[in-house]
């Protein structure tokens, strides 16, 4: 039996396992492989040795406010996001009038292409003639400088990113809606308020789907790549140039594969261990019916 | 004690209110769509444009051909959705459901997949599809959906998974179910909502994808919505009431698409099985 | 029955001619971009199909890429080895290709006295790698009614008039206004709420260096040997520039451009009211807003000590890993004729490449076609004189890996464009970085 569940479950985790050989082992052996050398991907590679490490943690000007820029922005829209996303999905599982039309209301956002809703919120936070300061002029505020300074550039790209969160909604609902009735009825009958539910049978319960969202939204915007891309271009003054985009911008545009190789290795290890640290402490808060 | 089927007008008002500023993005976009260029630019801003001007698709149109986009992301986006439904189900019914030997390293090795930035590896991977002497066309961007369908699905899916009690496989398999009915006939009734989510994620990933059409895409007629998109932002600054009649048009058929699937979208979340 | 042997027959013969015909034809590829719409690749897709029709020896295939995502692609392409046969070259990659070997030297391509203008040569090592496609220069646009409506003349059209920085901001600051009307000169002056900008002097990464130039300092040295930035003059004209946003408040801030319309919605909805930019406006951008009422003039760059311009322009290159050099070079030759160009030298994108257009009025006539362009007197002075006699080449004409020197000068650079630093200091912070790659990339 143990061996034919072994088979079983080789044969089920096959295509996943040659994925993982051919789009993460190998490339991987080859970034590490490029990490070494100097290369400008238009003439030989020349081995350097542990050169480009040296020099990301010597004298890298854009590394130090590349990692400053990607924690903020990472920080920002799984802190934000997740509150909104599950302030949301709580209000979603309410009594509220319309709620399915609301519920497709706050899942819209992600669907839209993520260059077309870059556009459409860069074009809304234009501080000349853009509708938000618009909006802080019509209640007597001054007009912000929402993408050309260095404090705000990450939260205006913080609230758009957040915006299209509809997945994280959807994903928190189908959690809460997954809650057994009589867990709740039950606390009810205990006499417990709806904090003692939300504390003591809606947290625990959801913790699984908690640590989903938190870990792949953490990861996710770890990796934030179109904003930069799209919409600032790493300014001002580095506020936003976020890891991924440094990565790209010093490989594919300065040619300096090696270097971006150098780069990405030490990313990698570095959105590990973060990851590591939410995983680890989850052991602590989520619970699973299952085990 | 309030009663049960009470709506909560609080609770409304406040829902009402978030709605509407997560709406305002889209109407901004419809409604600058519409408009010309000067009133586009108007500030104060006006709220609807002072004449509708319904051209600007037409005009959009001429140099978006929307059309031929929407089959060549289909063309894309439609075998991919379902080689990840398909692999990935696959993989998080071994990873939650089998005992096997090394399932612990499997699981971490494919969650840690998920953190490597997949800028840095294009090129590794470029030179691979130049080695088996296909780098350019549908098939780079097609066939990694059938290998696994991405850390983040099978990890989806797994969860999921994890939340059904095992009674229920225990019951099939002293009944002498394998495996693959196992999978198919008790948890896939069980898990379709997550089934469904992963399938509406995956399309939205490729609908959205713009790096990988552009290393592996060389013939314009192959060309996607993402990339004619995002290519109205090259060069010469940017012509907004054309960009937005076409982001307009890009929306739709994902909008239209998660309407008409919602029913089985939402619907299938509320009457999910994981109640046991 | 005669007439079908007769058709079967010919049928054979124009079978077997035409087989012979394709099987010797030499295929080349042709990679290049388009700007924000396929139409433009649809557009050199005709003229490539002209080519192919009248030629029985070469045959070309188009790569269109987006102007977006041309460098990433060329990248990955030449990282895995994949390289077309010829292609259009962004400026700043040009030199780089060359010094990795990958550029062929291109001067059997042209007859020594029927070459290109040598302003437009990329040149590595003393060898012409490409030419630039068009002959593109930096002016001044302005919008004609805003500085009729302030009483004001219009700028120069000529270098010997070049208007100094000073009279340049002071007319900029008559043409600005806030949302009550008042310009910087006013007092109450509303400088959070400018609803009309009076000058965008372009801070494009690679452009604004020209006023470096223009005060007696500059980027680099035209030889590719020094650098100049650090120089006072440099300094100075940097801070003067970063001051038009900060201190005299004519200008929109650095951020602000990116969400500004094209240049033509600009200037006709009265967001600035002049611009300074590339010739190539005219085409992409200028003209589209004719026929909205645009009225539009031209004039030459204020100058801070020496009236001076940059000239630019896309080279196309031809690959060493081709095996067909021989025919690579004819087809690009072909390509790159004003007579193939034709509709974007009329239309107002590429001024011509070679000294035959420009020799007599007759010449320059023929492709100074006005609209688009304006009245061909205001045109020669401002645009063609300005380029024949006060151009410098963008140091990308020379200089090996621009690109990445620009990496580090533009890293904070929004700091001093903003007025949180001075150029000074800003300068002074990079230096020991932008020197150690300068003298690693400089010309030996």
């Amino acid at each position: 039996m143990r061996e034919k569940d072994a088979v079983a479950a080789y044969v089920f985790l096959a295509p996943a396992i040659i994925g993982l050989v051919a789009y993460t082992f190998l490339p991987i052996a080859g970034v590490v492989g490029m990490s070494l050398t100097e290369w400008n991907g238009l003439s030989e590679a020349r081995f350097v040795g542990l050169e480009n490490f040296k020099a990301i943690f010597t004298e890298d000007i854009f590394f130090p406010s590349s990692v400053k820029a990607t924690l903020y922005f990472a920080a920002f829209t799984v802190v934000a996001g997740m509150a909104y996303a599950f302030l949301v999905a709580l209000l979603l599982n309410q009594r509220v009038i319309g709620r399915g039309f609301f519920r497709s209301v706050f899942f819209l956002p992600y669907v839209v292409p993520s260059i077309g809703s870059a556009i459409v919120w860069a074009w809304m936070f234009e501080s000349n003639f853009g509708v938000i300061n618009y909006a802080l002029n019509c209640v007597g505020l001054d007009k912000v400088k929402w993408l050309g300074e260095e404090l705000t550039a990450t939260p205006a790209l913080g609230v758009m990113s957040v915006w299209g969160f509809g997945n994280f909604i959807v994903i928190f609902l189908a959690g809460l809606q997954g809650i057994p009735r009589a867990y709740l009825e039950a606390v009810e009958i205990d006499g417990g308020g709806a904090w003692h539910k939300f504390r003591h049978v809606t947290l625990p319960l959801l913790s699984p789907v908690i640590l989903f969202n938190v870990l792949t939204s953490a990861v996710a915007n770890l990796q934030a790549f179109v904003p930069a891309y799209s919409i600032t271009q790493g300014g001002p003054n580095g506020s936003t140039l976020y890891m991924v985009y440094y990565i790209f911008r010093t490989g594919f545009k300065t040619n300096r594969f090696g270097y971006a190789a150098a780069v990405s290795l030490i990313f990698f290890v570095f959105i590990a261990a973060v990851a590591a640290i939410i995983y680890s402490t989850s052991r602590k808060w989520t619970y699973y019916e299952g085990e | 004690m309030r009663s049960r089927n009470q709506p909560n007008l609080a609770l409304s008002a406040l829902a009402a209110v978030l709605g509407l500023a997560c709406v305002f993005p889209f109407f901004w976009m419809l409604r600058s769509s519409f408009m010309g260029n000067i009133e586009i630019y108007q500030y104060p801003p006006r709220l609807l444009p002072k004449l509708w001007r319904f051209s600007n698709y037409p005009a959009a149109l001429s140099i978006f051909p929307f059309g031929r986009y929407l089959i060549n992301t289909l063309t894309i986006t439609l075998p991919s959705v379902l080689g990840i439904m398909l692999t990935s189900t696959m993989a998080a019914y071994a990873l939650a459901r089998v005992a096997f030997p090394l399932k612990k390293l499997w699981f971490v090795l494919i969650i840690a997949s998920m953190l490597m930035p997949t800028t840095v590896t294009i090129i590794p991977i470029f030179k691979g599809w130049v080695a088996l002497g296909a780098p350019s066309g549908y098939a780079p961007l097609i066939v990694p959906a059938f290998l696994g369908g991405g850390a983040f699905n099978i990890f989806l899916v797994r969860q999921f998974l994890m939340g059904i009690p095992r009674d229920l496989d225990e019951a099939a398999r002293i009944d002498g179910a394998g495996h693959p009915r196992i999978l198919v006939q008790v948890l896939l009734p069980l898990i379709k909502p997550a089934l469904i989510s992963v399938g509406l994620f995956a399309f939205i990933l490729y609908w959205n994808d713009v790096l990988g059409p552009l290393i592996y895409i060389v013939r314009n007629e192959q060309n996607t919505i993402s990339q004619g998109l995002a290519n109205f932002r090259g060069g010469y600054g940017t012509d907004y009431k054309a960009i937005m009649a076409a982001s307009c048009m890009s929306v739709a058929p994902a909008v239209g698409l998660y309407l008409a699937g919602q029913k089985y979208f939402i619907e299938g979340i509320v009457l999910s099985g994981l109640k046991s | 029955m005669m007439h079908a042997k007769r058709f079967i027959a010919f049928a054979l013969v124009a079978l077997s001619l035409s087989g012979a015909a394709f099987a010797e034809k030499v295929e080349i590829t042709y990679m290049c971009w388009y700007n924000n719409t396929e139409s433009e690749a649809q557009t050199n897709q005709a003229i490539i199909d002209k080519f192919n029709a009248m030629q029985d020896r070469i045959h070309v295939t188009m790569i269109a890429i987006p102007r977006e995502g041309y460098e990433p692609k060329v990248n990955t392409m030449a990282a895995a080895g994949q390289l077309p046969d010829t292609t259009q070259l962004s400026e700043a990659m040009a030199i780089e290709f060359a010094a990795n070997d990958l550029l062929a030297d291109v001067s059997a391509m042209y007859p020594k006295d029927a070459a290109p203008l040598k302003s437009l040569t990329f040149t590595y090592n003393g060898k012409p790698v490409g030419y630039s496609s068009g002959n593109e220069v930096l002016l001044l646009y302005y919008n004609k009614k805003l500085f009729d409506e302030a009483k004001l003349p219009y700028p120069p059209a000529s270098a010997d008039k070049a208007w100094t920085w000073k009279e340049f901001v002071e007319a900029a600051k008559k043409l600005t206004k806030d949302k009550n009307g008042k310009t910087p000169n006013d007092k109450g002056f509303d400088a959070k709420n400018i609803v009309q900008y009076g000058a965008d002097f372009n801070r494009l990464w690679w452009m604004w260096p020209i006023v470096a130039y223009s005060n007696g300092g500059g980027l680099m040295s035209p030889d590719g040997k020094n650098l100049l930035i650090n120089r006072p003059e440099s300094i100075e004209a940097m801070q003067m520039l970063a001051d038009l946003y900060v201190k005299d408040k004519v200008a929109p801030s650095f951020a602000d451009r990116n969400a500004m319309p094209s240049l033509d919605v600009s200037l006709l909805t009265g967001k600035v009211a002049m611009a300074t930019s590339g010739q190539w406006e005219i085409g992409v951008s200028l003209r589209n807003s004719l026929k909205d009422g645009l009225d539009y003039g031209i004039g030459v760059l204020p100058k801070m000590k020496k009236a001076v311009t940059y000239n630019t322009g896309a080279p196309f290159g031809i690959f060493k890993t081709t095996k067909h050099q021989k025919e690579a070079m004819e087809w690009i030759k072909w390509w790159a004729a004003e007579e193939n160009q034709w509709e974007l030298i009329t239309n107002g994108t590429l001024m011509p490449v070679m000294s035959t257009w420009y020799k007599d009025e007759a010449a320059m006539r023929k492709w100074v076609v006005s609209p688009p362009r304006p009245e061909f007197k205001l045109y020669k002075s401002a645009v063609i004189d300005y380029a024949m006699n006060n151009a410098i080449q963008v140091p990308w004409y020379y200089f090996n890996g621009y690109q990445g020197l620009d990496d580090i000068l533009s890293s904070g650079i929004d700091a001093v464009w903003n007025g949180k630093v001075a150029a000074k200091d800003y300068i002074n912070r990079i230096m020991p970085q932008l020197q150690k790659y300068f003298d690693a990339h400089k010309a030996k």
